[in-house]
């Protein structure tokens, strides 16, 4: 009769245990990561979100590629860093190519107070809210990601978004200040 | 133009490292697959950064970039020469017979026939499946965050348009308007992206992925094949990739384009060098491991403020653990050491003294430190953090601290000419946590927020090192496996024996 006791815990099936927990939990942590992080509805989302804001934004009459992005005027942190990250390289160099950047203002006030200074040379308004497909659901992990700058768009969701026209000769404060 | 010096560079890279660790070192040819994956892991994050120098040239001298890569294509005309004179020498010397103990570290006897040769087969299936997996999830994960993470574009990735797209005037991030995007940090990154839109001919989101991608899966190649060849166990690298591989912050870091994977690379590619050096007793020093790891550490304070840190620690800690006896020989480790180490510590200098604003984490710092060092409430806090953040590290299905733990129960410590290399390790490990806990102190900037938003990054740097420590430490998988085995053996020859003796009793 075998004795399951002693088999059990024999010193070699001890030692492949082990290599085989290790190898099981590498797999299950990969699986979990691939669950939490590659979700299919999250590519999807950002993809969609993408494809209909620069849709949105050349059917207004803005050539592709000419597109840089700043926030004005009561910017959360997150806006203020894209706006740098994606604009600032652009600004240093003296043929430029950004013609126009996407300003976001949190209200009205703000926007009156840009337009009388003449900060803003031409705009177009998008209205995001129907561009992005509001109605089609939010995905919270998406929305409140602080990590995926794609996302500044969509988090600026009811607030007035504006394209102006880029001056040449603008300096980085010119922008980001109110 | 630009390709072939880019690509000469990585030849450039293999040539140094097979110089300063050898190339025929590996005596069985069944081993030289890893062999060769060691030497790659090394040699790619090296040619990485001399492509980057070389894109930096002309930002530090009155050089045409055409001038710069030719001067890149050189180098590696020389280091060609270099090692075919070596490689003639190394003909000579094997003709005389190398003394085996100088081969020691690089004997590979995996391939021996083991009582476990069918468990080895499936191990090294599931470590191939395991390494593509991850790199399929990381580059799924990447193409979904193409920007990266936080940290990557406001800081590596600017920086690096700064310098791509900006030309002579690539230093104005340094203006104040841009304080929050840290320049001062170390342009080893940023290089390397700019070099890899420059040679694609334009910006793409795929160059700063697979550097990112490449320095994790240089991370796991390094740590599996250095243990290979340390502890002659292919199992004993086999956990140490399991446990590596399973720690989602690392694969998650890996693909989010910061610095703290190529950090913690390079703290682990120096330490791994050490080892090897300190491991070969072989008289003269085999100085290339410390000319090497030098290289290593100063690529580590090239990456990010932190490794200047690790550098100055290292030393201390080879002093601290060389003992009287063999103190010439420490001596002649560290200065081999710092050797290797001065050209991009030198690149590290210029840039800091040159160009770079001071740390806000140095100028921050005025009257209130002292008081902060001998505030107990900030102790308190920042030693809680360590240790939540320990113990929570990786986020982990299962806790690694439980898994390190059984796998120690199970395979116990052994005493072995490597422990002094492990002593080393966790000193300088502990060291380092040490001087971060005292930045931690010292911060000017908010303790929670500063503690909230970096531990995590920091244990990550540290971890693929202390995997390495650890699994050194332990008794392999191999060695435990094959006493299991003689154990069996004996106790089956003497129940037969018995068996023998009451049935000849019994006639």
């Amino acid at each position: 009769m075998i004795n399951l006791n002693s088999v059990f815990w024999r010193a070699d099936f001890k030692i492949k245990a082990v290599l085989l927990l290790l190898l099981v939990a590498a797999l299950l942590t990969l699986l979990d990561f691939m669950r939490r992080f590659i979700a299919p509805e999250v590519e999807s989302a950002t993809t969609r979100l993408l494809k209909n804001t620069l849709n949105t934004v050349h059917q207004q009459g803005l050539p592709r590629g000419t597109l840089g992005f700043v926030s004005a005027g009561g910017a959360q942190l997150q806006d203020y860093y894209y706006a740098q990250y994606a604009l600032a390289p652009r600004l240093v160099r003296p043929d430029a190519k950004a013609q126009w950047v996407l300003c976001r203002f949190q209200n009205k006030t703000l926007l009156a107070e840009a337009r009388r200074a003449g900060r803003l040379a031409s705009w177009i308004e998008i209205d995001f809210a129907h561009a992005l497909g509001k109605e089609e659901g939010w995905n919270p992990t998406v929305q409140h990601s602080a990590q995926n700058p794609l996302l500044f768009v969509r988090d600026c969701g009811g607030d007035i978004l504006l394209f102006r026209r880029w001056r040449k000769n603008t300096t980085l404060n010119h922008l980001v200040s109110p | 133009m630009n390709f072939c010096a880019a690509s000469s560079s990585l030849w450039t890279a293999w040539c140094f490292v097979t110089l300063t660790i050898g190339a025929n070192s590996s005596p069985l040819a069944t081993s030289r697959f890893a062999y060769r994956a060691l030497r790659l892991s090394l040699a790619m994050p090296l040619a990485l950064a001399i492509s980057g120098f070389f894109f930096f040239v002309p930002a530090l001298l009155p050089v045409s970039r055409d001038t710069s890569y030719s001067l890149e294509l050189a180098l590696s005309l020389v280091a060609t020469v270099w090692c075919l004179r070596r490689h003639k020498a190394n003909a000579l010397v094997k003709e005389n017979a190398l003394p085996p103990e100088i081969e020691y570290s690089m004997v590979d006897d995996t391939t021996a026939q083991t009582p476990n040769s069918q468990l080895l087969s499936r191990a090294k299936l599931a470590l191939w499946l395991l390494s593509v997996w991850s790199v399929a999830v990381a580059l799924l994960y990447a193409s979904q965050i193409p920007e990266g993470g936080l940290d990557s574009w406001p800081i590596w990735n600017l920086h690096a348009r700064f310098l791509y797209y900006g030309g002579a005037a690539w230093n104005a991030y340094l203006s104040p308007v841009l304080s929050w995007t840290h320049p001062d940090y170390p342009l080893f990154l940023p290089l390397l992206v700019a070099r890899g839109w420059s040679v694609c001919g334009g910006e793409t989101a795929w160059v700063p992925i697979l550097i990112s991608i490449l320095f994790g899966a240089a991370t796991a190649s390094l740590l599996t094949t250095s243990l290979i060849f340390l502890r002659h166990s292919f199992f004993a690298g086999f956990a140490a990739l399991t446990m590596l591989i399973g720690t989602p912050i690392f694969l998650l870091y890996s693909t989010v384009q910061c610095a703290d994977v190529p950090l913690g690379f390079f703290f682990l590619a120096t330490l791994v060098c050490v080892t090897f050096g300190r491991e070969n007793a072989s008289e003269p020093l085999p100085a290339g491991y410390f000319v090497l790891a030098g290289t290593m550490a100063s690529l580590a304070a090239w990456t990010k403020n932190e490794g200047l840190l690790f550098v100055v620690i290292l030393v201390v800690a080879q002093l601290l653990c060389g003992t009287r006896r063999q103190i010439k020989r420490t001596m002649r480790q560290i200065a081999f050491f710092v050797l290797g180490a001065l050209p991009f510590l030198f690149l590290c200098w210029w840039f800091k003294h040159a160009f770079a604003p001071p740390t806000d984490l140095v100028s921050g710092q005025g009257a209130s430190t002292f008081a902060k060092l001998i505030d107990r409430a900030r102790f308190r806090k920042t030693a809680w953090a360590f240790i939540v953040g320990s113990g929570s590290f990786g986020d982990w299905i299962l806790p690694p601290a439980f898994l390190l733990g059984v796998y120690g129960v199970v395979m116990k410590t052994q005493r072995h000419r490597a422990n002094q290399s492990v002593s080393l390790i966790f000193l300088v490990l502990a060291l380092v946590a040490v001087g971060y806990f005292l930045v931690y102190m010292t911060t000017p900037r908010d303790l929670s927020w500063h503690l909230r938003t970096s531990m995590s990054r920091l244990l990550l740097q540290l971890w693929p090192t202390f995997l390495f420590a650890f699994f050194l430490w332990m008794r392999t998988p191999d060695d435990a496996l094959n006493e299991a085995f003689v154990e069996t053996s004996k106790s089956e020859t003497s129940s037969t024996r018995s068996v023998e003796r009451s049935a000849s009793a019994a006639n």
